[in-house]
């Protein structure tokens, strides 16, 4: 067993063989990155339902010209129709050029901020497996997602918020639901936290309401009296410590929970950036702000949801429409997160990813007004932002289609081993023993792309 | 240690080798070791390679080495540097690997027992803990004390603490064999079934629900359930135990019980969308992956190996070549969830059910009894139909002839071909086909298509019973593979659109320019399309044209003619409360219009409705109606979540496991690594996998038991014994428990017996930092190693010390949730209540992939479709505020406060009361002070609340 995994491993296992330390407390003892990294937190934006490349990031002049025309390609449904041009203008913007599309004119003006991937590809065209597959690596469930990995391999920043933070859709959660922030087999410490948007942000963190603060103080202290006495009892089993300690970062949870998730000390010229005002603007907006808020106080990983199950990108019929709607509420808040990062600081240590299951195919589904298009994993873009990266840059390039990738393809383990490398750990060194292999997020694949960055 | 050489790494560099050796690991060892020697190379030591060093750097800058992708320039540079200073090998490589001759691939064998050293421990798992414990200059804790000792075991056979009165038994129990007796009364208490089923359940990813997105609900999962709890309870011998969950379909006995236990083989996640996918490739990836997962349970449950990581190549790091996974793999190839049988109505998804649980004699019994019922059903049907079709007008000569026609006179029978249906949900009023009861709309299906169609015509009478609104396809001609992406066409009633052709995806369909259906109520309307071999659609209405003949873009994947085929297209009919269908006919051919014209002339074959009337022979009738009653209220057998068997082609190895990339097709068989013989079916090669013909099975089993009693196994990995999992501390202690287990008749309880009627079992936990400081872990024992419950416990043991424990055993699952669904999704959301299914032991919990209680989540329970062979133990903030917060352990708290407030009386004996029940023992005087100052502030629940939140009542020492 390698250094490296012997240490992480101890720390799991804290010296007692029967439990871990409180995670919070990784944050003075924790694990280190393997190398000096770019950035020490992420947050990643996951449009679900599959937002097309061909409509947002990927100019195809040839789809345009050869709109209607036949085009021989399997899909998802088995109703694949003939190409279809993107309704939508493109053009060049900023000093880059990057092309984007009229859907989004907010990012769009960012585009000197952003690092386009425009020849990602992925393994299923089916929603769930293929969200799983961006988030942990694997098309079948129970393996770590990338934000359990980046905890297990980083620690928490500050100990009293949990470090790997979901901000789900007020829609619903995305296809899979809490499968796509699982520990998987890494230890339960490090799985995401989902804060809602209604009553308590974190399940039971707040004492039942029949119950008044001096009894719940004078419970705490008979408790904390008889387990400290159980402790000393028993010292050597170093679990026992941890429980008590665990007990005071959850005390130490219950007022900076509230005060993290509380958006009212923002100012109006802030909260007027991401879109409070407007009725379509204002979940995401409140989810991209929070986001900003828990990355300023030191949490590691946050991954924004736009779109779940219900209410997502996955415009089969109604492209125009489909993708009008969500990305009116997408477009605005996300471009203000970016923009508020580069504005406090924050953009150059933080990893920006804005990323989809899947793209969508260059042919249509379905004919005429309501014509959509199928799931397309075989090519897509996903954009980034911070991190070291070279800014206004466009990597990889897909086909006149915008089918397959041209040059330099990209596979989701790639990125995942590049946004690793990013946080300053290599893909082939965090590693966990689980039933009979040493596993990774990677599995046994993935390149860092070296090129993206600056 | 390699900690310290890793940080003192820098000066090391010195040495290219050290470099070097990393890459020549990562990439070259694998195929290149002393066991491999891929074409004669083994680059381990110096010693082995020297001949070929020259040739190592050519072949890499070619891009031939290594095989799957060339090396990045940096790793080439270092091993031309490393080369360059003449190749050292400072240290050899070790072999990574496993061989043959690995540990757990080895006979069994028995080695006689050290003798005791001393006056502590005689029995044999003392004797070989003792040695090992005193070649490590360690000496082994003093008992603990009973009280210690009757939580321990408690909690480790039931999951449930004692009752006080049960510890004071045992506490003053002046017998010898005081413990034996009472090791012997847990394992024969009905708890004790409950706990142990709860591990087992663990390792084999039992799930109540398919997981994946729909999460769809597995109801009938349950009876897997119980049998694991009586198989434990009852001692069932673990290799019929373990044969069952393989082929209890096949194994003699068949019982309800062997044939619910296959549902072991049918647990995995399973994508269901994924399996319905319009693009071959899609459905073949999706259900290689299922199967990857199974024959990755079969193999690490019962062999602790590893099979599955050998799908893509050999596996690498034990001798499992890739063939072997695919050998293993085709004695399940061809398993799959039972799943409801609807594929007769064309839904090409699988929705998770149940199989009849009956026993083959129980199967023919009721084959027996029910088979002349339906052949009587069948024959008066016939006979009632063959009334009604001599009263109807014989058709006209000269008249097109179908392929298939029904008249749904008095059945749906299809008097031209085979493609029958039955009337579920509807029924035959006056010559027409329309919903039974109360309902809006129902869709019927035949069987399958007899011949190959091409060029057709669908031909459809259809009675308007009130003006027609709701769009609805009363005729659909329809294959089925090709699931969503499946050719349709037939005939659809569009609401305003009117009538038009219908088709999936719609690339066949087009809205008719044609005034509206004016037919009036009562009447019927003839619609007919004709389908050239070209692709041109006419659509008729009354014998004329409706609207424009129209010819699909044939560069649409649905555009050109479509073709039917025999066993694979059906029909379905949809009839709603405005249109009824009175007659379809299918004709092989596009009839040009003036055909048509003369069918619509003719008019239906249907008899008119006075002459039906007049056609009933109304005592065949009663007898048919009676017969159907009778089958209708034979009871239908009960259902279980299990294996289907369907028929499957050969097994291929695939290239890189690769289902594009099919190679040599392969039997079944057992691995050859452990002996396991050839060309068997899935009964030989359960029978050969539970037995003591292989070495792993029994040794597999012991460490499980072993890993539950003390928290980890004398094999630290109980589902890998491969090389990655490690050695085991006591191999000569594993080998003697898996020969005595056999011995014993495969009786899991004399296997406890011999673990826990030792000294070893019996020490205390105390913390002694002289020997933590060479074994911290306790892995050799010199301790009892102290546990935190794990999430079910806990939750049990507060429903048990509150005293409102339902004990209520087997049976459905009860399922603390709100459900609901989004489109074909399936929602849990968690719901409490004190209604006593609620309080149930958690093991009825349904275990669902979404539906997990936060605190059990908190607790560490797993994932229920993930194999979990160990569970994590964590101790992190959100554990606690669940315990803190959580509504059931608020209720708890309740309960627990009533039940002090009954039992006691007075503050002194209800904190007495509380300690006793919570941590089976009475309070200090200081603890008894803190307490009724809490209670008398605050009330007792708020002390209860305290109990439950404490170390004390959590962990287990």
């Amino acid at each position: 067993m390698s250094s490296e995994i012997s240490r992480r491993r101890w720390l799991l296992d804290a010296g007692a063989g029967f439990g871990w330390l409180a995670f919070a407390s990784l944050a003075n003892a924790g694990p280190k990155p393997h190398f000096a990294p770019r950035a020490k937190r992420v947050v990643q934006i996951f449009c679900t339902g599959g937002m097309s490349h061909l409509d947002t990031f990927d100019y195809k002049p040839e789809l345009a010209r050869r709109d209607g025309k036949p085009f021989d390609m399997p899909t998802f449904f088995g109703q694949g129709g003939n190409l279809m041009a993107c309704p939508w203008e493109f053009s060049r913007r900023g000093q880059s050029g990057l092309w984007v599309s009229g859907l989004l004119p907010h990012l769009a003006a960012h585009a000197d901020k952003l690092t386009l991937v425009r020849s990602v590809f992925a393994k299923s065209a089916n929603h769930m497996p293929a969200i799983a597959q961006m988030n942990t690596g694997f098309i079948l469930t129970g393996f770590p997602s990338f934000g359990a990995w980046v905890m297990y391999g980083l620690g928490a920043e500050n100990e009293n918020l949990p470090a790997y933070v979901v901000l789900q859709d007020p829609s619903g959660p995305p296809w899979g639901g809490t499968v796509q922030w699982t520990n998987g087999f890494l230890p339960a410490a490090v799985q995401g936290t989902t804060f809602r948007t209604a009553g308590d942000p974190v399940p039971d963190l707040s004492r039942p309401k029949d119950i008044g603060a001096e009894a719940r103080a004078d419970s705490l202290s008979w408790l904390d009296r008889m387990n400290r006495r159980h402790a000393e009892m028993h010292s050597g089993d170093s679990t026992l410590d941890a429980r008590i300690r665990g007990y005071e970062l959850a005390a130490r949870m219950q007022m900076s929970v509230p005060e993290v998730a509380s958006l009212d000390s923002e100012s109006e010229a802030t909260r007027r950036l991401y879109g409070f005002d407007r009725k379509e603007t204002e979940p995401h907006a409140r989810n991209c702000l929070l986001a900003r808020r828990l990355l300023e106080r030191g949490v590691r990983f946050v991954q924004v949801y736009h779109g779940g199950s219900g209410n997502s990108w996955d415009a089969h019929g109604n492209l125009r429409s489909n993708h009008e709607k969500m990305s009116r509420s997408y477009d605005q808040p996300t471009a203000a997160l970016v923009q508020d990062l580069a504005a406090r600081g924050l953009l150059d240590d933080t990893l920006v990813m804005g990323v989809s299951e899947f793209g969508r195919t260059p042919v249509s589904q379905g004919t005429g007004e309501s014509a959509g298009r199928d799931h397309h994993p075989d090519c897509f873009t996903v954009w980034m932002a911070g991190a070291g990266l070279k800014p206004g840059f466009a990597y990889g390039s897909s086909d006149d289609f915008g089918r397959k990738p041209a040059e330099n393809p990209v596979a989701v383990h790639d990125l995942h081993a590049t946004a690793l490398h990013a946080l300053g750990l290599d893909h082939e060194r965090l590693t966990f023993y689980h039933n009979g292999a040493r596993r990774r997020l990677t599995d046994v694949h993935g390149h860092v792309v070296e090129s993206l960055f600056a | 240690m390699r900690f310290v050489a890793m940080l003192a790494a820098a000066p090391l560099l010195a040495d290219p080798w050290v470099e070097a050796r990393a890459i020549v690991e990562k990439r070259c060892i694998g195929c290149h070791g002393p066991k491999t020697k891929s074409g004669g190379l083994d680059l381990s030591s110096r010693e082995t390679a020297a001949s070929r060093i020259g040739l190592i750097m050519a072949r890499v800058d070619k891009g031939q080495m290594p095989p799957t992708a060339p090396m990045p320039p940096a790793e080439r540079a270092v091993l031309r540097a490393w080369i360059g200073a003449g190749a050292p090998w400072s240290a050899p490589i070790e072999e990574k690997r496993a061989g043959p001759d690995w540990w757990s691939l080895r006979p069994v064998r028995e080695t006689a027992p050290p003798s005791a050293p001393g006056d502590w421990g005689q029995s044999t798992v003392d004797r070989w803990i003792h040695a090992k414990l005193r070649d490590n200059e360690l000496e082994p804790s003093p008992r603990a004390d009973r009280r210690t000792l009757i939580r321990r075991v408690t909690f480790d056979l039931t999951g449930l603490p004692p009752t006080p009165a049960e510890i004071d038994a045992f506490v003053n129990d002046p017998a010898p064999d005081a413990w034996e007796r009472l090791v012997r009364r847990l394992l024969a208490s009905p708890r004790y079934g409950e706990r142990w089923a709860r591990h087992w359940l663990d390792v084999v990813r039992y799930a109540e629900s398919e997981g994946f997105e729909r999460d769809l609900m597995r109801e009938h999962a349950w009876r897997y359930r119980d049998f694991t709890i009586r198989a434990f309870n009852e001692d069932k011998p673990y290799d019929r135990f373990a044969r069952e969950q393989m082929a209890g379909d096949l194994i003699e006995p068949v019982t309800h019980d062997s044939i619910a236990a296959t549902a072991f083989l049918a647990f995995g996640p399973l994508d269901a969308v994924g399996l319905s996918s319009a693009v071959p490739q899609e459905r073949d990836l999706v259900r290689e992956d299922y199967l990857e997962e199974l024959t990755g349970v079969v193999s690490q449950t019962f062999l602790g190996l590893t099979a599955n990581c050998a799908r893509c190549h050999d596996h690498k790091f034990d001798p499992i070549p890739q063939r072997d996974y695919y050998r293993l793999k085709a004695a399940f190839s061809n398993v799959w969830p039972s799943t409801r049988d609807d594929s007769k109505g064309g839904l090409d998804e699988l929705f998770p059910h149940g199989k009849p649980l009956l026993t083959p004699a129980e199967r023919d019994a009721r084959e027996s009894r029910l088979a002349p019922l339906r052949t009587r059903i069948e024959t008066l049907a016939a006979a009632i139909g063959k009334a009604y079709r001599d009263a109807s007008p014989a058709d006209r000569a000269g008249l097109p002839q179908p392929v298939a026609r029904w008249r749904f006179d008095t059945d749906a029978r299809d008097e031209s071909g085979a493609m029958h249906a039955e009337a579920n949900g509807a029924e035959f009023h006056e010559g027409a086909l329309r919903p039974a009861g109360k309902r809006d709309s129902v869709t019927i299906s035949t069987a399958h298509l007899g011949r190959t169609v091409g060029a057709k015509t669908i031909e459809a009478w259809i009675r308007v019973a009130a003006k027609p609104a709701k769009a609805v396809t009363l005729v659909e001609l329809r294959n089925l593979s090709g699931y969503r992406g499946a050719s349709s066409d037939g005939v659809q009633f569009a609401g305003k659109k009117g009538w038009q052709n219908t088709s999936v995806g719609g690339f066949r369909t087009k809205a008719m320019e044609a005034p509206a259906e004016d037919t009036p109520v009562g009447g019927r309307v003839h619609i007919a399309i004709a389908y050239e071999p070209g692709g041109e659609i006419r659509i008729y209405r009354n014998g004329g044209l409706h609207g424009a003949a129209y010819v699909p873009d044939p560069a649409t994947p649905a555009g050109r003619l479509q073709t039917y085929h025999p066993g694979d297209a059906i029909a379905r009919f949809t009839v709603n409360n405005e249109l009824w269908l009175e007659e379809v006919r299918i004709h092989a051919e596009a009839l040009p219009a003036a055909r048509i014209a003369a069918l619509f002339e003719a008019g239906p074959a249907n008899a008119p409705a006075e002459a039906l009337r007049a056609a009933r022979v109304e005592s065949l009738e009663a007898e048919l109606k009676s017969a159907r009653e009778q089958l209708a209220a034979e009871p239908a057998p009960p259902l279980a979540f299990a294996a289907d068997f369907r028929t499957m082609g050969p097994t291929h190895i695939l290239t890189r496991g690769d289902v594009t990339r099919k190679g040599e097709a392969v039997t079944p068989a057992g691995l050859s690594c452990l002996n396991g013989p050839a060309a068997m079916d899935r009964r030989a090669v359960a029978e050969w996998i539970a037995s003591d013909r292989n070495p792993a099975f029994a040794r597999v089993m012991v460490n499980r038991v072993w890993h539950y009693h003390f928290g980890s196994g004398l094999a630290a990995n109980p589902n890998d014994f491969g090389f990655n999992g490690g050695k085991p501390s006591h191999p000569e202690l594993l080998d003697w428990l898996a020969a005595s287990f056999v011995r014993g008749g495969w009786s899991v309880k004399k296997l406890h017996e011999r673990i826990l009627l030792t000294e070893t079992y019996r020490q205390s936990s105390a913390f002694r930092p002289d020997a933590a400081a060479k074994d911290s872990d306790s892995r050799l024992l010199w301790r009892y190693p102290p546990r935190r419950l794990e999430g079910e416990p806990a939750r049990d043991s507060m429903l048990a010390v509150s005293g409102v424990l339902n004990e209520k055993m087997h049976g459905p699952s009860f399922r603390p949730f709100k459900l609901s669904k989004t489109g074909s999704y399936q929602n849990y959301a968690q719901i409490d209540s004190d209604d006593p299914e609620f309080q149930r032991r958690t093991i009825y919990r349904m275990s669902v992939n979404t539906g997990a209680h936060p605190m059990l989540e908190a607790l560490d329970c797993p994932l229920p479709s993930v194999k979990t062979p160990k569970r994590a133990v964590t101790t992190t903030p959100l554990q606690a505020l669940s315990m803190m917060n959580n509504e059931f352990v608020r209720r708890m708290s309740k309960a627990f406060a009533a039940r002090l407030e009954r039992e006691a009386a007075g503050a002194d004996a209800r904190v007495e009361l509380g300690f006793r029940l919570a941590f089976g023992r009475p309070p200090s005087p200081a603890e008894a002070d803190w307490s009724r100052d809490l209670a008398a502030r605050h009330g007792w629940d708020a002390f209860c609340w305290g109990l439950f939140n404490a170390s004390e009542f959590l962990y287990v020492l």
